[in-house]
């Protein structure tokens, strides 16, 4: 699982020593200089964690995390602080804010990288797969859950999916299934009898088979001490009851680090066709950006040189949405790519309101666009 | 003097020189070796100080302030080629005369952040609440800093790599206390 860590120091030399520290692990370290600065990069990078310094010029790091535990976009990415000062006074502030845990200056490189381990999966590069599976690739999710209900809701909600869903009732059951066959991602239940889910966990994590591999927890959406207890021992995510299986799809995605570039982006004919799903999410333009140059660069490669772009219907065009497709176009002109835009009356019309799309041009369905680009060339 | 805190100058001593050997050793994996400490007057007649580290080479001085129960600033002296050598050594780099002087202030800034941050962490233990200021750098050649009158300030001179670089302490009771 490849790991995006966030540091937030003004301090190069910090975060220069930050990313040696993590060197031989299969992350990707993104910097900030201070709290504006994290926040902007939070938001747009997503980050699995965040390393956050306390005394910053411009926001500081305290200002930064009010500001991020009260967005619901970024109040579940966890953090960590570093810092200088290590007051009572001063850690009790920033630990009622709510932090995962802290570190004191100075610090070492092995301390950091153990106590990032212990929130989020690192492992040493050397041992990444190079290969990404993809959004049709099987993979196998086993599910350790006592009430045949729930299996079979997961299974249900993940049916469009090429996953396969295993459900086993008990720890003995999920510990004789991962003998001999290695999941992708495994959803514990919480609630399991005498507190199983837990020492199945650490079952699992000292197995070398299965050190990686990502581990969710289960849990009513109520049962907050049980849920805060999972991510404290390091459960990879946590998935609420009743669950919400598009939220559950994201999740593993994320975890097991699939592609799901086949989406958003597909070639027709000789066209690249980049889909913006129906009311989309922040998460999602943050994924699809995610794969923009990547993809368009590859098709041109490949010798497509025409680009529809595709939004589909949405409650309200946001600026997100408007950013993104600008950073889309930009791409296209760099490449001297043809590309044209498709959307309803209502996308059309919202795009009006804004400077940056005012003048945008929409055809009404990827068909048309594909036919006037044709007539065109003809 | 003994010194206008209550706290006695063996005690300062004794957590100036923890600080600095716990951080050369955490952050640099090397040691500071503490040679001596001595009093600077700051008192009108001995105002005008010679600097506190004598040479003629380029001086880097990294200094953050705390402020609170006690408030002060905590100084790094040394030679510009030592503050590369340390930079070096901090961010493993080869050759420390290409690097520029926004690496090199960068570095020194956290090095003297760090000392001061565990340096007032041991005072906040102690009772003193104190907060910090964020680092900042003075260059030069044959420059001296001078203080306000009753204050305590007191010199550290420590060695690293078989040069000498000095740690100046200037503190006085704050309005916090």
């Amino acid at each position: 699982m490849h790991v995006k860590i966030l540091t937030v120091d003004d301090s190069r030399a910090v975060r220069i020593i930050i990313k040696k520290a993590f060197n031989s692990y299969d992350c990707e370290i993104v910097e900030a200089a201070n709290g504006v600065e994290g926040l902007a990069a939070a938001s747009k990078e997503n980050p699995d964690i965040i390393l956050l310094d306390v005394t910053m010029p411009v926001m500081d790091g305290v200002e930064m995390l009010t500001k991020l535990k009260a967005d619901p976009i970024t109040k579940g990415i966890p953090v960590i602080m570093l810092t200088a000062e290590a007051g009572k006074e001063n850690v009790l502030k920033i630990a009622k804010i709510g932090i995962r845990d802290y570190i004191i200056k100075p610090f070492k490189g092995e301390v950091l990288v153990e106590k990032v381990g212990r929130i989020v999966d690192i492992r040493p590069g050397s041992e990444v797969e190079t290969k990404r599976k993809k959004l049709s690739d099987e993979c196998e999710i086993l599910v350790v859950e006592d009430k045949e209900t729930i299996i079979n809701q997961i299974r249900e909600g993940l049916e469009h999916t090429s996953w396969k869903i295993t459900g086993v009732n008990s720890a003995g059951e999920a510990i004789n299934f991962t003998q001999f066959t290695i999941p992708d991602t495994i959803i514990i239940s919480l609630s399991l009898p005498e507190e199983e889910a837990f020492s199945l966990f650490r079952m699992l994590r000292s197995n070398t088979k299965t050190k990686y591999v990502p581990i969710f927890g289960m849990a009513v959406k109520t049962a907050i001490n049980e849920q805060k207890y999972a991510q404290q021992s390091g459960f990879t995510n946590i998935i609420t009851k009743p669950i919400n299986c598009n939220e559950l799809e994201t999740k593993i995605s994320k975890a097991i680090n699939l592609d799901t570039s086949e989406r958003y982006f597909t070639l027709e004919e000789e066209f690249l066709v980049v889909r913006i799903p129906e009311n989309v999410q922040n998460s999602t333009i943050i994924e699809i950006r995610g794969y923009l140059k990547a993809q368009i660069s590859n098709s041109v490669n490949n010798g497509y040189n025409k680009v529809v772009f595709e939004v589909q219907s949405q409650k309200s065009v946001n600026m997100d949405i408007i950013k993104l497709m600008v950073e889309a176009m930009q791409i296209c002109q760099d490449l001297t790519l043809t590309y044209l835009l498709v959307g309803d009356s209502k996308v059309s019309s919202e795009c009006l309101g804004f400077e940056e799309s005012k003048n945008w041009i929409f055809h009404e369905s990827v068909e048309e666009a594909k036919n006037s680009l044709v007539k065109v060339a003809g | 003097m003994d010194t206008v805190l209550s706290i006695p100058n063996t005690e300062i001593e004794d957590l100036v020189v923890k600080a600095v050997e716990k951080v050369f050793s955490t952050m640099l994996s090397t040691e500071a070796k503490f040679e001596n400490s001595f009093e600077l007057d700051c008192d009108e007649n001995s105002k005008k100080q010679s600097p506190v580290l004598d040479t003629t080479e380029p001086l880097v001085v990294s200094a953050v302030g705390f402020i609170g129960a006690i408030n002060g600033v905590l100084y790094l002296h040394m030679e510009e080629k030592l503050a590369r050598k340390l930079t070096a050594q901090m961010l493993d780099m080869v050759d420390s005369d290409t690097m520029d002087n926004d690496t090199v202030n960068d570095v020194l800034g956290e090095l003297a952040n760090v000392i001061a941050g565990t340096f007032k962490n041991q005072l906040c233990d102690m009772g003193y609440n104190c907060r910090m200021t964020i680092p900042s750098i003075i260059r030069g050649n044959q420059f001296s800093i001078e203080t306000p009158t009753e204050v305590m300030r007191r010199v550290f001179r420590f060695t690293v790599f078989g040069t000498t670089f000095m740690g100046d302490l200037v503190m006085k009771s704050g309005c916090d206390s």
